[in-house]
C-alpha cells in the first residue's frame, strides 16, 4: 500500500473527546464518557486525486478532517505527509501544505475583516510573496476563484453564500497548499449554487495540481467529484474503493444502505429505486447509547443494523481486500464471498 | 483558467443600495453621543458658564430657591452656588468615572480572552479568582480597599480596577468560548497563524463589543460608587465638588429643599441615559 | 366536477423591512385534490415555505398576507370570522416542520402530545385517547409504541421525533398534511425511512399532502404533481413525470441539470450563474432572465404569466422550447468554452 504516489497517509488515527468532569463528580468516582469520534482510521491520499469521505452526521468525518489539518491532535496513530510524520507541532511549511475549506460560509469568515485584509495577513505572515507583490497576488487569487477584484475591499456580509465560499477557497489557496481538505463545502448552499462550487473545485484541482479530500454527507456530490471514495461509520472507515465501483456495486452492507437511501428522481415507469429500509431498521442510534468502555473484542459496529449478520460478526473485522478487486477494501466478513450485488 | 474567471458572478449590487440607506450612524448613537458631548462641553466650559466660585460659602445666601438672582439653580446649605458646583463636579465625576472603567475593561478583556481560549487549568485558576472577587458585593470590596489605601481619587482608580475587571473577564470569556468554535477561528488556526495574533487580530475585535457595551453602564455604576464613597467620607475629599457629595449633603433637607439633592441626582440620570444610548447605538451599528 | 380540496388563488405575502418591503410571495395560485400528493419545489428565498405557512396562519413575524383567497371544497373561507376560519383551516389541515426538536414540547411525554388532540378536540376519554395515540405511533412505524409513549422528545432520535410529529399531524384526522422540508434535517438513511412513512400514509389513509422541499428527488419520492417556485412565483407546474423528463421552463431545466446524480457522473454540472432578484425592488421582465442561459431581449420586458403549455401543464416562459433544444444549446456552449 506504500506506493510512491501517495502524498498523505493516515495510519490508525483515533481522536477521542473526553468531556470535563466536575470536581464533585470526580470525588464520587464518576468516569467521563469518552466520545470516540474517530476510532482507528487508515486512509491514503494519492497525488492529484480527489478522495471522497462520506458518512452520516456523527460518523466522525469532520473530526477526521480537522485532525488531518492539524486542528485536533490525534489521540492515537500517525499522519504522514510526503513520508514525514506530522506530530503535535507542525512546521510552518507543513501547516501551509494542508489547507481546509470550511462548511459554513457564514461563520467561516471573520466578519470584521475585508477579504483583502484576510488574504494579505496570510501572504505577509508566511512571506509567500515580496511585500510589494501582495496586492497583485490578492487580485490573482480573486481571479482564481472567480470573484471580481472589487471583492477585496468588501466584508463577508456583503457577499452571497456562494461568493463567501469562493472567498473561503481563496483563503485556503493563498497558502499555496498541495492538499486541500474540503469539509462539506457545498452543503450549506442552495442547489443551484452547489454546482458552481463543485465545478470550481474540480477545475482548481486540475490547474493547481491539488490533492483533495472531499468530506460530505451528500452521496451524489461525492460521486460527481471524487475518483476514490471512503465510507465512514461510527468513527471507522468501512469501505474504500474506486468511486464508480463502490457506488455501482457496494461491498459493505452499510454502503449499500447508504447509497440505496439516496432519494432518486422517481419517474413513473422508471425503476422504482427505494431503499431497503422501510419500517424500523434495527434499534435507533441514539437509543443504542454508544458504549463508552469497549472490550478488546467488540462486534462489528454495523451489526446491530445489518441485515446479513452471522456469528463471525461478533469480532469487528479490519478493512479486508476484495479478492476480485484489489483496489477495494471493506470491513466486512462477507467480503471474500462478495460477488456482483449479492452477499452470499 | 479563463473559464473559471468567467464563471464568477459579479458581486451583486443588491446589498449596496441598502447600505447607502442605512448609513454609518444610527439614531441612538447620535443622540447618546450628542447628549454625552453636551455634558462634557458644559463641564469643560464651567468657568465660562458661571462666574460663581463653587467653593465660596455665603451663609447669608443659604437655601436660595432656583431662579434667584445670580444663582440660577439656587444655593445649598452653606450658600454655595448649585450650578457652579454641578458644573465643576461634572469635571471630577466624569474623569473619575471614565478613567476608573478603562483599566478594568482592558485588563478584564485580556484575561478573559486568555481564559476562554486556553481553557484547562488556566481557565480553572482564573475562574477561581473571579469567583472569589465576585463572592463579595462590588461596593463592599471597593469600600474596604479604599479604606485600606486611604481616601482619594488614586485609591478609587485602584480599587475599582481590582474589583471591576472580573465582570469584563466573565463577559469576554463567554464570548470567546462561542467564538473559538466558529469556523473563522478554526480557519485562522489552520492557516498556521501564531496564537497571539489569532487572539488579538481575529477574536478580540469580535468579542470585545459586549464588554464595551457593559462599560457604558459600568461608568454609571462607578459614579454611584463614588457617591457612596463620598457619603462615607472615603470619596473625593471635600470641599472639591462632586455629585455624590452634593446628593449626600442635600439629603437632610430633602423634605424642604429637595432640589439640592434632586439636581445632581438628575445629572447622574441624564449621564446614565446618554451612556445607555451610546451602548444601544454601538450594538445596532455592529449588527448592521 | 368536484371542486379541489384546497385551492389558493393569487396569494401575496410581504415582509416589511426597516427601509423597504420584501415582496416574498407574488401571486401564487395552486390546487390540491382530495388525497392528492403535491410538491412545491424551490430554493431558499423562493417563497415556498411562506406560501405553506400562510395557509395555516403560521407566518413568522413580521411577514403578513397582503391578499389572496383560500377555498376549501370550493367554498371561499377567507371571509369567515377569524375564529371560525381558524377552526375550518385546522380541521382540514395540519403541519409537519423541518426541525422536529423545536416543534415538540420538550417537557411533555411524546405520547401525551399525540393524545392531546383526540382528548381535547374529539372529546375522547383519557384511555381512548391513549389507545388512539399508540395506534398512530404504530402506524408511522414506531416500534414498541407503549414504551416509547412515555419518553420525552430529547430521548428520541431525529427520525423517531419526526415520526412523532407526523403522528401528531394525523391525530386531528386532517384531510391534508402540509410538510415543510420534513426530511431536510435528517440523515439520508433516516430520510428514506420517513419518506417511506409518508408514501405509505398517502396510500393507506387517503390524506392529501402538500410537501415543500428544495430537493426535487425528495419530492419525486412522494408526490405526483409539482409546482416549481422562483422569486415568489410559480414558474412551472405539471405532472411529475412530464416535468422531470420534459421541463418547459429554463429554471426547472437548469435545476435538473445542476444537481448531481448518485447513479452516474457527468463531465460538468450545469451552473446557474448569479443569484435570485432582490424582491424589495419591483421585478421587471422575467425574474429568471438575468440568470437564464437562453434569455433573449424580449425576456427582460414585462413579466411573463403562467400559461398552459400542455395537458395539465403550465409554464411562465415565453420561449416554450423543448428540453432537447435546450440540451443541445447547453452542450454547444460547453463545447465552445473548452
Amino acid at each position: 500500500m506504500s506506493s510512491g504516489d501517495e502524498i498523505l497517509s493516515v495510519e490508525g488515527v483515533a481522536r477521542h473527546f473526553i468531556p470535563p468532569v466536575s470536581v464533585t463528580d470526580r470525588l464520587f468516582g464518576k468516569k467521563p464518557v469518552v466520545n470516540r469520534a474517530v476510532d482507528g482510521v487508515d486512509l491514503v491520499l494519492r497525488k492529484g486525486e480527489t478522495l471522497g469521505l462520506v458518512g452520516e452526521s456523527g460518523c466522525g468525518k469532520s473530526t477526521l478532517a480537522r485532525t488531518i489539518v492539524g486542528l485536533y491532535r490525534p489521540t492515537a496513530g500517525t499522519i504522514r505527509y510526503e513520508g514525514a510524520v506530522l506530530d503535535g507541532k507542525r512546521t510552518r511549511a507543513q501547516q501551509r501544505a494542508i489547507q481546509m475549506v470550511f462548511q459554513d460560509p457564514y461563520s467561516s469568515l471573520n466578519p470584521r475583516m475585508t477579504v483583502g485584509q484576510m488574504l494579505s495577513e496570510l501572504l505577509r505572515f508566511h512571506k509567500l510573496v515580496p511585500r510589494n507583490r501582495v496586492d497583485a497576488r490578492n487580485r490573482e487569487l480573486m481571479h482564481l476563484v472567480g470573484l471580481p477584484e472589487s471583492a477585496l475591499g468588501q466584508r463577508p456580509r456583503q457577499f452571497s453564500g456562494g461568493q463567501r465560499q469562493r472567498v473561503g477557497i481563496a483563503r485556503a489557496l493563498a497558502l499555496e497548499p498541495t492538499v486541500l481538505v474540503a469539509d462539506e463545502p457545498v452543503s450549506a448552499l442552495d442547489v443551484s449554487v452547489q454546482a458552481t462550487i463543485i465545478n470550481l473545485l474540480a477545475e482548481l484541482k486540475e490547474t493547481l495540481h491539488l490533492s483533495v479530500i472531499f468530506v460530505s454527507h451528500n452521496m451524489a456530490v461525492v460521486r460527481q467529484i471524487s475518483e476514490r471514495t471512503a465510507v465512514m461509520y461510527r468513527g471507522r472507515i468501512v469501505e474504500t474503493g474506486e468511486t464508480g465501483t463502490l457506488f455501482d456495486d457496494p461491498a459493505h452492507p452499510y454502503t449499500r444502505l447508504l447509497i440505496g437511501s439516496v432519494p432518486r428522481l422517481a419517474v413513473a415507469g422508471g425503476p422504482a429505486r427505494t431503499a431497503e429500509t422501510t419500517g424500523d431498521l434495527g434499534p435507533v442510534r441514539e437509543e443504542v447509547a454508544r458504549s463508552a468502555a469497549r472490550d478488546e473484542t467488540q462486534p462489528c459496529r454495523f451489526a446491530d443494523r445489518c441485515p446479513s449478520v452471522v456469528a463471525a460478526c461478533a469480532v469487528e473485522p479490519p478493512l479486508l481486500p476484495d479478492p476480485r478487486d484489489p483496489a477495494r477494501r471493506a470491513a466486512c466478513v462477507h467480503i471474500s464471498q462478495h460477488t456482483e450485488g449479492v452477499i452470499a | 483558467m479563463s473559464a473559471v474567471a468567467a464563471a464568477g458572478p459579479a458581486v451583486s449590487a443588491a446589498p449596496g443600495g441598502r447600505r447607502r440607506r442605512r448609513g454609518r450612524w444610527n439614531a441612538p448613537l447620535v443622540a447618546g453621543l450628542a447628549l454625552f458631548g453636551l455634558i462634557v462641553v458644559l463641564a469643560l466650559c464651567a468657568p465660562l458658564l458661571t462666574s460663581q466660585d463653587p467653593l465660596k460659602q455665603n451663609l447669608q445666601d443659604a437655601f436660595l430657591d432656583p431662579g434667584s438672582k445670580g444663582h440660577l439653580l439656587g444655593t445649598d446649605a452653606l450658600g454655595r452656588d448649585v450650578l457652579a458646583r454641578l458644573l465643576y463636579g461634572a469635571r471630577v465625576d466624569l474623569r473619575v468615572g471614565v478613567v476608573a472603567v478603562i483599566s478594568p475593561l482592558i485588563i478584564g478583556s485580556l484575561v478573559g480572552l486568555v481564559a476562554g481560549w486556553f481553557g484547562g487549568w488556566v481557565d480553572a485558576v482564573i475562574g477561581r479568582i473571579v469567583d472569589m472577587v465576585i463572592a463579595f458585593p462590588f461596593l463592599v470590596l471597593v469600600i474596604a480597599l479604599v479604606f485600606a489605601m486611604g481616601p482619594g481619587t488614586t485609591s478609587i482608580y485602584v480599587a475599582v480596577t481590582l474589583v471591576g475587571w472580573v465582570a469584563y473577564c466573565r463577559i469576554v470569556r463567554g464570548q470567546v468560548l462561542v467564538a473559538k468554535e466558529q469556523e473563522y477561528a478554526m480557519a485562522a488556526r489552520a492557516s498556521g497563524l501564531p496564537t497571539w495574533r489569532i487572539l488579538l487580530r481575529h477574536l478580540l475585535p469580535n468579542v470585545v463589543l459586549q464588554a464595551i457595551v457593559f462599560s457604558m453602564s459600568d461608568i454609571v455604576l462607578t459614579l454611584l460608587a463614588i457617591v457612596t464613597l463620598g457619603f462615607l467620607g472615603l470619596g473625593v475629599p471635600p470641599p472639591t465638588p462632586d455629585w455624590g457629595t452634593m446628593i449626600q449633603e442635600g439629603q437632610q433637607f430633602l423634605l424642604t429643599k429637595w432640589y439640592i439633592s434632586a439636581i445632581p441626582g438628575l445629572a447622574v440620570v441624564v449621564t446614565g441615559l446618554a451612556l445607555a444610548l451610546i451602548a444601544d447605538g454601538i450594538v445596532e451599528k455592529a449588527n448592521q | 366536477m368536484t371542486p379541489p380540496l384546497l385551492e389558493v388563488r393569487d396569494l401575496h405575502v410581504d415582509i416589511p423591512m426597516p427601509h423597504a418591503r420584501l415582496h416574498a410571495v407574488r401571486g401564487v395560485s395552486l390546487t390540491v385534490g382530495a388525497a392528492e400528493p403535491v410538491g412545491l419545489v424551490g430554493e431558499s428565498g423562493s417563497g415556498k415555505s411562506l406560501t405553506l405557512r400562510a395557509l395555516l396562519g403560521l407566518l413568522p413575524r413580521p411577514a403578513r398576507i397582503v391578499s389572496g383567497t383560500v377555498l376549501i371544497d370550493g367554498e371561499d373561507v377567507t371571509g369567515l370570522p377569524p375564529k371560525r376560519l381558524r377552526r375550518r383551516l385546522t380541521d382540514t389541515m395540519s403541519m409537519i416542520f423541518q426541525d422536529s426538536l423545536t416543534a415538540l414540547n420538550p417537557v411533555m411525554r411524546v405520547g401525551d402530545q399525540i393524545a392531546e388532540a383526540p382528548s381535547r378536540k374529539l372529546g375522547k376519554s383519557r384511555a381512548e385517547a391513549r389507545a388512539i395515540a399508540v395506534d398512530l405511533m404504530r402506524e408511522v412505524g414506531i416500534a414498541d409504541p407503549e414504551r416509547r409513549y412515555e419518553l420525552y422528545p430529547h430521548q428520541l432520535s431525529g427520525g423517531m421525533r419526526q415520526r412523532v410529529c407526523i403522528a401528531i399531524a394525523l391525530s386531528t384526522k386532517p384531510r391534508l398534511i402540509l410538510a415543510d422540508e420534513p426530511t431536510t434535517a435528517l440523515d439520508v438513511t433516516i430520510q428514506a425511512q420517513v419518506l417511506a412513512v409518508l408514501r405509505q400514509l398517502r396510500q393507506e389513509e387517503h390524506v392529501g399532502l402538500l410537501l415543500v422541499s428544495h430537493d426535487l428527488a425528495v419530492v419525486s419520492q412522494t408526490c405526483s404533481r409539482l409546482y416549481v417556485m422562483y422569486a415568489g412565483k410559480v414558474v412551472e407546474s405539471g405532472d411529475l413525470t412530464d416535468l422531470v423528463t420534459e421541463p418547459r421552463h429554463p429554471y426547472t431545466f437548469s435545476l435538473l441539470r445542476s444537481v448531481p446524480d448518485p447513479d452516474r457522473r457527468v463531465a460538468r454540472l450545469l451552473t446557474i450563474h448569479g443569484r435570485p432578484p432582490d424582491l424589495t425592488e419591483p421585478v421587471t421582465g422575467c425574474s429568471f432572465a438575468p440568470r437564464c442561459p437562453f434569455a433573449e431581449h424580449a425576456c427582460r420586458e414585462g413579466e411573463p404569466a403562467l400559461e398552459p403549455v400542455g395537458p395539465g401543464r403550465h409554464s411562465a416562459c415565453r420561449r416554450v422550447d423543448t428540453a432537447d433544444r435546450w440540451n443541445a444549446m447547453v452542450e454547444e456552449e460547453a463545447g465552445s468554452a473548452r
